[in-house]
């Protein structure tokens, strides 16, 4: 459905995305994770069209309008002096939509007359939200927006996000720091550092695929360890690529890791990497 | 979109116009009287906030998204890169247009008292590039500062450039501003008779590089990296922009005024032909000289040389031809004066040339004596010289003393005074005459009432020689060519008197026995005398307002009061505005159908020059 | 409704998982036959997972005979007993195997487990 090839994106000398090649199918949830600087909210825009990339490009299926397209990010902001009403009415003239859906609004009991500057962050966000869901996506990037609203708010949210991925059979992307209330939801996890993908996994596969030891000790050089974390008297190690033959092979309890802890070590294993390259 | 476009410029456009109104009305009620009409601080205030009106409106294109950090929106909306530039364009054009409606209004409408038709038309031109400038750099920085002075740094170049296309032109080629047609000061005077084209060529030539590139490096544009797009930019507009000065220069050289040539035949039947490019003399048997920094005029002969001034754009020079060598020779130069061109003011005697040089005002600063034989320049100014008051002196006479030359001025006051001007920079006053006076034959004519009297100039003053009465005032002709002022004697001279109604009544002093005799059958109209080698030629030409070129009827010769035909000449059948004659010590150049004809005088000799059949 | 409690730190499948719960709650008769089953959206929204995975559980649900979809109204329980008993030993000893195996990594020993044992059932009988 969306197919991007060979991607690079520089801006002035630095290189943000190089050469990513990767493809997303109709109705994947797909998480985006990497260190802070990893080019993920970049990818993002890029894929959106709001940055332009210096080399390859970004292919849409056909029968895919631009329309049907939603975007949002922590960075994004709307006109600032329009007030909700004028807001929507551009967004539904611009995307031609017969009506809007006001109810999330009313949930959160926000005046249309307010302007948007006067908005608080998750009255914003659920504001864009709004604006995004009624275009019917087929198509959502989420951008980083979760840690940005309260807990009540993150709820309705999914919910609703939920819904409209029923309804539409939407693809979503999107780029994500915290895990906790989604990590049931992504089917497709993927790890970006220094513009590149570094890993590109189903959920499911991905956890039988990273294990934990935990180790008084240094343990056999044989088990590739992708990061060691020293906590109080003891390491965590975290075992990637993990097989079943491990296992078998030496007496270590293997554990379960969630997707954030997943992630989380893959973010480490970049800083240890970098403090190597860096000498210290 | 386009909507939301619209109302932010009508929201500007209105604050804009807000202050143009206010703050003069403001102005008004605190100074009251002392600054004029309320119209004429109004529109002078328009006049002048217009330009950052434009500017404004053109660097304005961008930063409302960013500043209300609605960037990462609109550019995920449906829309085409250039589908969102065309949205913001539009309203901004709109009201840029309807603004210069407006000044163009006014100004038709009661501003033409308040400024001048230059400061019109300067301001127009700079308002259109200003915003067309200001437009192409709006996407290159953050900040309204930044994309300021961008377009500050844009327009600097463009007027570089601008001034430069004429002056590399002029440079290689020669001639001046007014013939590459980008005189911009006389522009902005505009004459609608001047050809804009070179001028509107060589603007859109400078200007569309800047749009072009903006337009180009806009449709790659991202979010993120101006330095991106200003790459991107800078890689089409600086090829564009030296393309456009190229084609620019080309379009100005190709369309320089080219006009025709003006001739001058020697005595020594030599063929001077002069452009304002070039000046070429050619023998009988080909070119005998090429000079290429531009075009003489102002021909003036002696036995051995013929002179001329050759004009830059801020000096004359006065320059010589040896007749024989054909070599050329600049004798000095002066500043040249910004108005009047130097016409019929030089003059020659025995080895001097005297030159009288202009204020820009045309107010008479100096004289200037060139020595010929000597090589020297000496400078008086008139402020040392004369009188004060003297209106628009004039050399009309020189001769010598114990060795020593004098040259004679008259000015205008109520009526002419005169001075004798030595050389070495002393006066003496000589009196004054009611109407101008001659000096022929070592004898100075000057005229009280009907009186003409006739007096030798001594070391002592004036001699009265002869008075001689007559019913009206004659004036007489000076018949030779003004510039050279020859002590040569002449037996008779001619002149005219003015009969009630305008008719023109000729007549001859004789020089020896001082008669006045009326002179019969002189053409009143497209006629005029000139004295070449002391022969009194009388020149019949035709020239109509709606037929092209002046052409050569009769050529006489008057002796003794009576005009005797030398040669008629035939009615060319596909007349030219090109279509003019020469007419010189030398013989008569004829240019008629774009072809040349040549004749000697006095023998009326058909000539030929190589290169000219 | 029901409460799922769904261990995202174990590697078994989510969508394993959840069928797993929901035959526990069929099997302990808390759903009987014949009641109805929320809706894919709703089950979605209320557990936060993605729609296609509810409607994997349910597909596998209805694969193993357990829930019975009817085009245009949703999914239904499907009670068979003798199934449920020959599943009901199995999902016991796996439910009591987990147990022993904590209990054990707690340091406990097979004495202290049967006495605890002996307390804990006894004291419920007695309720």
């Amino acid at each position: 459905m969306i197919d991007v090839k060979d991607l690079s994106v520089r801006f002035g000398g630095k290189t943000v995305l190089d050469a990513i090649n990767v493809q997303f199918e109709k109705g994947e949830f797909v998480t985006i994770a990497g260190n802070n600087g990893a080019g993920k909210t970049t990818f993002l825009r890029t894929l959106m069209g709001i940055v332009t990339p210096v080399k390859g490009e970004v292919t849409y299926d056909t029968g895919i309008s631009k329309g049907k397209i939603g975007f949002m990010s922590d960075r994004s902001g709307f006109f600032e002096n329009f007030t909700l009403k004028q807001g929507i009415d551009f967004h539904s003239r611009v995307y031609r939509l017969d009506q809007f859906d006001d109810t999330l609004l009313r949930h959160l009991g926000l005046d249309l007359k307010t302007k948007v500057k006067h908005l608080s962050v998750g009255e914003r966000v659920l504001f864009l939200f709004s604006l995004v869901i009624s275009q019917k996506p087929g198509i959502l990037f989420i951008d980083e927006i979760l840690h940005t609203i309260d807990p009540y708010l993150r709820e309705v949210f999914l919910e609703h996000l939920l819904e409209v991925i029923d309804r539409f059979n939407t693809t979503v992307i999107t780029v994500n720091h915290t895990f906790s209330e989604i990590e049931t939801i992504p089917g497709r996890i993927l790890v970006m550092e220094d513009g590149r993908i570094i890993l590109d996994e189903s959920a499911e596969v991905i956890k039988t695929k990273i294990k934990k030891i935990e180790s008084t000790g240094e343990i056999p050089g044989d088990i590739p360890v992708l990061y060691k974390k020293e906590v109080l008297e003891y390491n965590e190690y975290y075992v990637y690529p993990f097989s079943e033959e491990l296992r078998k092979s030496f007496d270590y309890q293997f554990r379960d890791l969630t997707l954030s802890e997943i992630i989380k070590s893959f973010i480490g294993g970049y800083y240890v990497k970098k403090r190597i390259s860096r000498g210290s | 979109m386009l909507k939301k476009e619209f109302q932010e410029v009508l929201k500007q456009s209105l604050v804009y116009i807000g202050l143009s109104v206010g703050i003069p009305l403001v102005l008004k009620v605190v100074l009251a009287k002392e600054i004029g009409s309320y119209f004429e601080v109004f529109f002078l205030m328009y006049q002048y906030s217009l330009l950052l009106f434009s500017i404004f409106m053109g660097l304005s294109l961008f930063l409302p998204d960013r500043n209300q950090r609605a960037e990462d929106y609109v550019y995920s909306l449906p829309y085409s890169r250039l589908r969102v530039l065309v949205m913001k364009v539009v309203p901004r054009l709109a009201a840029v247009a309807i603004f210069y409606l407006l000044f163009l209004l006014l100004y038709l409408w009661g501003g033409q008292e308040i400024i001048m038709r230059s400061s019109f038309f300067s301001t127009s031109w700079f308002y259109w590039l200003l915003f067309g400038i200001s437009l192409s750099f709006s996407a290159s920085a953050d900040s309204y500062l930044k994309v300021g002075g961008a377009t500050l740094l844009g327009t600097l170049i463009f007027l570089v450039l601008f001034t430069f296309v004429p002056n590399l032109i002029i440079q290689v080629k020669g001639g001046d501003l007014h013939s590459v047609g980008l005189d911009v000061l006389s522009l902005f005077k505009i004459d609608f008779s001047y050809n804009l084209v070179p001028f509107l060529l060589v603007c859109l030539c400078l200007m569309l590089p800047f749009l072009i590139s903006f337009v180009l490096a806009f449709k790659k544009w991202g979010i993120q990296s101006k330095e991106n797009y200003n790459k991107g930019f800078l890689k089409l507009f600086v090829p564009l922009i030296a393309a456009g000065f190229i084609v620019s220069t080309f379009f100005v050289y190709v369309l320089r005024v080219r006009d025709y040539p003006d001739y001058y035949l020697t005595a020594n039947h030599r063929l001077i032909e002069t452009s304002p490019y070039s000046t070429r003399l050619y023998g009988a048997e080909g070119v005998k000289l090429k000079y290429s920094k531009g075009g003489f005029s102002n021909f003036f002969e002696d036995e051995a040389h013929v002179y001329g001034t050759h004009e830059t754009r801020r000096s004359v020079y006065i320059v010589r031809i040896d007749k024989e060598n054909h070599t050329v020779e600049t004798m000095g130069k002066i500043p040249r004066p910004k108005i009047k061109r130097f016409q019929y003011e030089i003059r020659l005697f025995r080895n001097f040339i005297a030159i009288p040089e202009h204020f820009h005002d045309d107010q008479l600063r100096a004289f200037v004596f060139i020595d010929t034989r000597r090589k020297t320049i000496k400078r008086m100014k008139t402020a040392d010289v004369l009188p004060p008051g003297y209106k628009e002196p004039i050399i009309f006479g020189a001769d010598h003393s114990n060795g020593k030359i004098f040259w004679l001025i008259h000015g205008r006051l109520d009526r002419y005074p005169i001075i004798k001007l030595w050389e070495d920079g002393t006066t003496e006053k000589l009196g004054m005459t009611r109407w101008a006076p001659k000096y022929f034959n070592r004898m100075l004519f000057t005229f009280q009432g009907r009186v003409m009297v006739i007096s030798k100039i001594t070391d002592n003053g004036l001699e009265v020689i002869r008075k001689i009465y007559y019913h009206k005032h004659i004036s007489l002709k000076s018949v030779h060519r003004r510039i050279n002022l020859y002590p040569v004697s002449l037996k008779e001279v001619y002149g005219v008197w003015w009969q009630k109604g305008g008719k023109a009544n000729y007549v001859r002093l004789d020089l020896e026995t001082f008669e006045i005799s009326p002179v019969k059958d002189i053409p009143t109209s497209h006629f005029f005398l000139n004295n070449l080698n002391g022969t009194i030629y009388g020149i019949k030409f035709q020239y109509e307002k709606d037929e092209p070129g002046f052409h050569l009827k009769k050529l006489y010769r008057l002796e003794e009061g009576k005009l005797h035909l030398v040669k008629e000449f035939p009615e060319g059948k596909n007349k030219k505005k090109s279509d003019r004659f020469w007419i010189s010590k030398g013989g008569i150049v004829i240019r008629q159908n774009k072809r040349l004809s040549f004749y000697s005088l006095p023998g009326m000799k058909p000539l030929k020059f190589k290169g000219f059949d | 409704m029901f409460r799922l409690t769904i261990d995202a730190g174990l590697s078994v499948p989510v969508y394993k998982q959840t069928a797993q719960a929901i035959k526990v709650e069929i099997l302990s008769g808390r759903l009987k036959d014949g009641d109805k089953l929320p809706p894919i959206r709703e089950l979605a929204k209320v557990i936060k997972l993605h729609p296609n995975t509810v409607a994997k559980v349910y597909s596998t649900l209805e694969e193993e005979g357990f829930v019975e979809s009817k085009i245009g109204s949703g999914n239904w329980v499907k009670y068979k007993n003798k199934k449920l008993d020959q599943l009901r030993k199995v999902l016991v000893e796996e439910e009591f195997r987990n147990f022993i195996d904590r209990v054990l990594a707690v340091g406990a020993s097979k004495k202290d487990i049967k006495e605890l044992m002996e307390k804990y059932l006894n004291g419920e009988k007695n309720d």
